[in-house]
């Protein structure tokens, strides 16, 4: 008998009961994928790294030379525990595409081969790349993303003054240098390939140093030693690298998080609503003395069923599910963690639980129950509360507006549900909207470099000659085997004493060009230098930004003011957390030649190095023997152009240069970090989400309504209702529950987006961002919810037809 | 005397489980303006079928059922559906409202629906105030719904089917789920109603009910079997001892 009336429940309530199963399903596949992934993000790269290089991931170096003096000094150092080191060729050269067109590409272009590297490289399977056929090459996958190179396409690149063509064998995940923000791109090629590059002049050595160690600080100042020496940093900035990255997997959890707290709001309303609809029966049962233990066990078992059901299906469907949610971010990362499927596993027992506890708790009210609810249809006559509708005669509004408004009024416990509901899933397509609007926009203009109208690359800028540039400085062998030829880098000027000057020269060479086409400009570059910096006793190595060229205006500060003299210098707010240093401090800079006091004047943001830069004054005594990179060639219009104009104008400057990386304030941001694509991936996966998500939940609570307001819908249609006034008053609470919704997600949307993006934002150097509240989306996304609400809702009313006015005789 | 409601060879059939069920076979009766008609018969012999197919909540399956001269078994949905509102009065056994609303509102919401008397808000609302006033339930205008008695719900019930100033008023056992005070007093109201030109058309079981009717039609398997003519001279309790005496030739 038992089996026989659970067996009847399911089948008279059907529809509540599959939609009840479709969440239990839903909840399972959120909370099985959002644990595997955020285990997988909390521990994935540690796990990425760790893979990539085993127990030597405490310090890296980044050395641009053979590292002839490198194991000396390293084996020197007491705190190395051990290392190991990949053998590079720095590519300096063109990469032709499969048309053979030239590929504008920025950063650095690794040459390597398996047999020499010490990290492990991995395909786009995760599986490690152990060999690379002859003629074939894997490149890394932030290069293959950005030039739009495929699987099967060939590649070119210039050996001498050969031509070296490779099929490309697909994207390779480097985890110590991969990140979308680092600029090293590698090219790993067969052994034999790579060997043929080995003495080529479009080459340079260079070696990737990985070590354990077991205190990280002491090694930061005897690394300085080794010859070549580009770039030394700590695990953490590796961490802070893949920040993107982390942030676009972290709003993949919350919105796991988000969805599992819609999944058992909506699982409490439903288990709690078929109960309470149940209320004949179980006054029935008592009636006829059965005890409320064994009633409660009839629901119970029919809800552990349901939930068992609905976990082993949700648990199964989670795996791909989290994969693809996971997907844009394991384009470029290898995350995972060492549990695998368990975790999944382990998401599925506490949604079984926790619906479990759900139903406990809603059966509850089975002991609440008596036979009299079965005679009273459910209602006791008790009331201690007066509703608190509002009243037709003193409302304005047609009827089928004042009834869903005072349905809502009177009962708005009963709609919370869906308020919380489409409220999450607003609130949250909100600030991704926000976020992938400010990436979208200038907000981190101030942030990289100086402000310009228009951002050149370097690369690009050396296709214009240098004839004199070279010659007026200095007659060096090497620098007349330089003169009339296009240089390959900036860095070129470094080897030289006289390179500022040159590098000076050569800015107001790009300046002259361009006045000459009739574009008024002051051109300049902000340089990066190493250099080692002392306060409080305490000898600190920074990585240290100068304007050279014509200076368009001063670097904005968010405290203080900006260095005005060669004594003066301003920090960042990650600078100032790590050292202690503020505004006002006095701290020693060593140039190489000489040391300078500085004294602290402002404070300001930036997102080089992670915020590990300080801002030096124009005539700071700098050496590009210190040189460490630089930004894009900055140009200023001096004649205030519209931004039409300037939009001309950066057309003009592709065609003078020859260049396609000429790029407006907007495209900059946008290329600096990289993550809009990313963003915008993860921004149409989650309105597929909500999609899902407000189509299940309208439907559920429409048709539960419809059900629970039988009696009422048919004595409207009797006394005189029409079927479209009805499925108006049904539409209209969604409409208003709707709006109320996005109204509310659209209020907290600005200060939730400001506090979250800050809380990321920050910890990578820029603290002060303007987050742009995207005026599309706070249109685009409300629109389309309610819209869709709306649609759902009509198409679920459209039940309501099937109760008549004849059924006034049938409702009990 | 003017005819509100004429119904000719109605039949309605029911097909359950592959059966077909004839429940009314070739009914037709009249009800004459400002007539009180009582519709009686055994359990389950079609009395409110009958009554949910003359008015239209119901399909029939053949026959025409004239009200106002116009033919309901003709009209589209939505002309059925303002037929109701704005020309017919419904009463029911339940005492069905709109659980979120006012007594009042509840009596209101029909009349400001209809745009048949072309009323203001305020008009609606003295007019439901006044009905309530009528049947001595003012009192409880405020009330919600579970907060009065059965007899006052019932009483709200008829002031809700009188807003509109129907022409003909549809009541099925409108007592019966009433105590014996309470159901006089719903019928004094409905005599009462009545008597001030609304003509009304009742299901009811209890011939102490049907004798204050003007008319008595009596039901049985589907087919109208007989029809009984209160004398108004009399006084209740004779009438009801010459309707009982009918029924029981009849076989009540």
């Amino acid at each position: 008998m038992f089996f026989q009336i659970l067996k009847k429940d399911l089948k008279r309530n059907k529809t509540m009961n599959v939609i009840l199963f479709l969440f239990i399903v839903l909840a399972t596949v959120f909370v099985s994928s959002g644990l595997s992934n955020l285990v997988s993000v909390i521990s994935g790269l540690d796990y990425y790294i760790g893979q990539a290089v085993g127990e030597k991931d405490d310090y890296f170096l980044s050395i641009e030379s053979d590292g002839e003096n490198m194991k000396e000094v390293l084996d020197s150092i007491e705190s190395v525990k051990s290392y190991g080191y990949d053998e590079v060729l720095s590519y300096s050269d063109e990469v032709l595409d499969k048309n053979k067109k030239k590929i504008e590409w920025s950063g650095g272009i690794s040459l390597c081969t398996t047999k020499l590297l010490y990290t492990k490289l991995f395909d786009s399977d995760n599986k490690e790349i152990k060999n690379v056929e002859k003629g074939h090459v894997y490149i890394s996958v932030k290069f293959i993303n950005e030039y739009k190179i495929n699987v099967g396409d060939e590649i070119t690149l210039k050996l001498g003054d050969k031509e070296r063509t490779y099929i490309v064998d697909g994207g390779l995940k480097d985890a110590v240098l991969g990140s979308r923000i680092s600029g090293n791109n590698k090219f790993l090629l067969n052994e034999a390939d790579y060997d043929e590059f080995h003495n080529s002049s479009t080459v340079t050595e260079a070696r990737i140093v990985y070590i354990e160690a077991d205190d990280v600080k002491s090694i930061k100042n005897q690394v300085a030693k080794i010859d070549g020496l580009d770039v030394e940093f700590p695990k953490s900035t590796i961490v802070m690298t893949y920040i993107i990255d982390i942030m676009v997997a972290f709003i993949i959890v919350i919105l796991s998080i988000c969805l599992i707290i819609v999944s058992f709001v909506i699982l409490k309303f439903s288990i709690g609503f078929t109960i309470q609809d149940d209320f004949r029966e179980i006054g029935v049962m008592k009636a006829i003395g059965l005890r409320s233990f064994k009633i409660r066990r009839l629901y119970l078992t029919k809800y552990m069923a349901l939930a068992a059901v609905g976990a082993v299906i949700g648990c199964i469907i989670s795996f791909p599910f989290g994969n693809m949610l996971m997907k844009s971010v394991t384009e470029n990362m290898m995350l995972g963690n060492t549990y695998g499927k368990i975790i999944n596993l382990l998401g599925a027992l506490p949604v079984f639980f926790i619906i479990m506890w759900l139903a406990y708790i809603s059966t509850g009210k089975v002991k609440k129950m008596t036979p009299i609810d079965a005679i009273r249809n459910g209602e006791t006559g008790e009331r201690f509360k007066k509703k608190r509708g509002c009243r037709i005669s003193k409302s304005h509004s047609k009827n089928f507006v004042y009834l869903a408004w005072n349905d809502i009024v009177s009962s708005p416990k009963r709609f919370l549900n869906i308020v919380i509901s489409f409220g999450i899933c607003s609130l949250f397509l909100l600030i991704l909207s926000n976020f992938t609007a400010t990436l979208d926009s200038t907000a981190f203009i101030d942030t990289f470099c100086m402000r310009a109208d228009i951002y050149l690359s370097n690369e690009d800028a050396n296709a214009l000659e240098l004839d004199g540039v070279f010659a007026q400085y200095d007659d060096s062998e090497e620098a007349l085997k330089l003169e009339g030829k296009k240089a390959n880098y900036v860095s070129d000027f470094s080897q030289f004493e006289n390179g500022i000057k040159m590098y000076e020269a050569y800015l107001k060479k790009v300046e002259e060009k361009l006045s000459e086409e009739g574009i008024p400009a002051k051109v300049s570059c902000d340089v990066l230098f190493t250099y080692n910096l002392t306060f409080n006793d305490k000898d600190y190595n920074f990585t240290f930004i100068k304007i050279m060229g014509n200076k368009s205006g001063d670097y904005p500060m968010t405290k203080g003011s900006a260095p005005q003299n060669k004594n003066e210098i301003a920090i960042t707010n990650t600078i100032a957390k790590s050292t202690g240093i503020k505004i006002g401090d006095t701290v020693e800079i060593d140039y190489g030649d000489k040391k300078e006091k500085c004294t602290v004047t402002g404070m300001y943001q930036s997102l080089n190095n992670l915020g590990n830069v300080i801002r030096l004054y124009d005539d700071a005594p700098v050496s590009l023997s210190h040189y460490s990179g630089n930004v894009p060639i900055l140009i200023t219009f001096t004649d205030n152009p519209s931004e039409k104009e300037i939009e001309e104008r950066k057309e003009k400057i592709k065609d003078i240069f020859n260049s396609n990386t000429v790029l407006n304030q907007r495209e900059f941001c946008v290329d600096c970090i990289g993550a809009l694509d990313a963003m915008k991936a993860v921004e149409l996966l989650l309105v597929a989400i909500t999609v899902i998500v407000i189509i299940l939940v309208t439907i559920m609570m429409e048709r539960s309504f419809i059900t629970k307001e039988k009696k009422q819908i048919a004595i409207l249609k009797a006394i005189g209702f029409r079927d479209s006034d009805v499925k108006k008053w049904q539409v209209m609470r969604f409409l208003i529950l709707s709006l109320i919704s996005v109204v509310i997600a659209m209020a907290v949307s600005v200060p939730v987006t400001d506090f979250a993006g800050d809380a990321i934002f920050s910890g990578m150097g820029a603290d002060s961002i303007k987050w742009a509240h995207s005026i599309s989306g706070l249109i685009k996304y409300p629109v389309f919810l309610v819209a869709l609400t709306v649609l759902i809702a009509w198409l679920t009313s459209l039940y309501s037809g099937k109760i008549k006015a004849r059924d006034t005789a049938s409702i009990e | 005397m003017s005819v509100v409601l004429e119904v000719k060879d109605l039949c309605k059939t029911y097909v359950m489980n592959k059966r077909q069920n004839n429940v009314l076979k070739n009914v037709s009766f009249k009800v004459n303006n400002g007539e009180m008609v009582a519709i009686m018969g055994p359990s389950a012999s079609g009395k409110s079928t009958l009554l949910y197919s003359v008015s239209g909540m119901d399909d029939a399956t053949s026959g025409t059922v004239l009200f106002n001269d116009k033919d309901i078994t003709k009209m589209k949905k939505n002309e059925l559906s303002d037929v109701r509102l704005d020309e017919m009065g419904f009463i029911f056994q339940q005492m069905f409202m709109m659980k979120n609303l006012t007594i009042l509102d509840n009596i209101l919401l029909p009349g400001l629906q209809s745009k048949k008397l072309d009323r203001s808000r305020a008009e609606v609302k003295e007019y439901g105030e006044s009905l309530m006033r009528k049947l001595g339930i003012i009192e409880a205008a405020d009330n919600d719904i579970n907060e009065v008695s059965g007899g006052q719900l019932q009483r709200a019930c008829i002031c809700r089917s009188l807003i509109n100033k129907p022409s003909l008023l549809f009541a099925d056992e409108p007592t019966g789920a009433l105590n014996r005070a309470s159901s006089d007093e719903v019928m004094q109201e409905l005599i009462k109603i009545n008597k001030e030109g609304t003509s009304i058309m009742m299901v009811t079981h209890d011939s102490k009910v049907a004798a204050r009717c003007t008319r008595v039609l009596y039901i049985s398997d589907g087919n109208i079997e007989g029809e009984f003519v209160n004398d108004s001279e009399k006084t209740d309790r004779e009438r009801e001892r010459a309707l009982n005496n009918w029924l029981m030739d009849l076989g009540w």
